[in-house]
């Protein structure tokens, strides 16, 4: 009896355990593809030089980064949250200066530092080893 | 800094909560792999605690990860004996019918000098005293010293003995225990009647009684301060 309760706790707690790695992964890709694809649409307004739909296309990603960034804490090394919030800083700059070089260079800086992420935490042979 | 004190009392109270899960074995470390899962969850606790940059989650996960490693082992080794003779390892003789085993010795790595120091320690200065030595599977060595040389008992001098059970606390610190007074037999009235009779007139004034199993009451008053 006692020995059935502690092997159900465990599978219990494993369970538990893998349900969250699941569960943070997911979400981790989730959320990264919501901010590439803001990302982009600020890349083609830049490319364009349309800088006032590029501007626009900023303010949605710096929303959507501030929702995400909350959970990212919880789940990643804050390192990399502090890449992203600089990367965001220096394009904000860049795009308010009309600088299509600069502000293209940075986009693809920040497109890495936040794609990067879910395939760091991703389940795979390299992550492993 | 409140930040890495909060951290500190969050990870502080998980690896609390782990090693009262694991048990009073792990608290012992009584085998190799449960001294292993110690060393590990204390360093894995230490670094999320220093470091505010890692997420509370990467110390956890692990913490509880060796924690359903160890209780799974522990098991494994519970129902199967090849299998905790491969976990846990098998106890070694080292001296066996009062002769060095110097085989087993070797295997141990086990010098001479640690096995008279192990002796010494465990109040055998002389090797001709020991009939067996074992070295266990946690690393300590049970002596089982030769027939003549171990402490005289009653039952070798033919000396009947009366029955000793353990002594039932029933107050500690003002406190009475009931489930040893119900234990026992015995009720609070029976309790104020012996405390009344040492000069306690009240169960709170009383720092320890103890009853053991000839009916002796021991007690002590609290100090006043």
């Amino acid at each position: 009896m006692h020995y059935t309760k502690v092997i159900v706790g465990t599978i219990l707690l494993v369970s538990a355990m893998l349900a969250f790695s699941i569960a943070s992964s997911y979400y981790l890709s989730h959320s990264a593809s919501k901010i590439d694809t803001h990302i982009r649409n600020v890349e083609a307004n830049s490319r364009a030089d349309n800088w006032t739909n590029a501007n626009n296309e900023l303010t949605n990603l710096e929303k959507e980064w501030e929702k995400s960034s909350r959970t990212w804490a919880l789940l990643i090394d804050h390192v990399e949250i502090d890449n992203i919030d600089n990367s965001l800083t220096r394009m904000k700059e860049y795009i308010k200066a009309k600088n299509s070089v600069l502000s293209l260079g940075e986009l693809a800086n920040l497109k890495q530092y936040v794609n990067h992420i879910p395939q760091k935490e991703s389940f795979n042979f390299n992550n492993i080893f | 800094m409140l930040v890495v004190f909060i951290r500190t009392l969050i990870l502080f109270l998980i690896v609390v909560i782990v090693m009262r899960a694991m048990g009073k074995r792990q608290i012992g470390q009584l085998q190799p792999f449960e001294l292993a899962v110690a060393i590990m969850i204390s360093e894995l606790a230490a670094v999320p605690m220093q470091n505010t940059g890692i997420p509370l989650v990467n110390g956890i996960i692990p913490i509880i990860t060796l924690l359903v490693a160890q209780i799974t082992l522990s098991l494994i080794s519970l129902k199967s004996i090849k299998a905790r003779s491969i976990i846990c390892g098998r106890p070694n003789i080292l001296i066996e019918n009062g002769k060095i085993n110097e085989v087993n010795l070797r295997k141990e790595l086990y010098t001479m000098n640690d096995l008279l120091e192990q002796l010494r320690i465990k109040g055998t200065s002389n090797i001709s005293d020991v009939e067996y030595a074992i070295l266990e599977t946690n690393g300590q060595l049970s002596i089982i010293p030769k027939s003549q040389k171990r402490p005289l008992t009653p039952e070798d001098i033919k000396i009947e003995t009366n029955y000793e059970g353990i002594p039932l606390d029933l107050v500690i610190d003002g406190d009475v225990n009931y489930n040893n007074l119900k234990k026992a037999k015995l009720d609070e009235k029976w309790l104020m009647n012996e405390l009344n009779n040492c000069g306690i007139n009240n169960t709170k004034d009383a720092l320890f009684v103890s009853l053991d199993s000839s009916g002796k009451v021991y007690f002590q008053k609290k100090a006043q301060n």
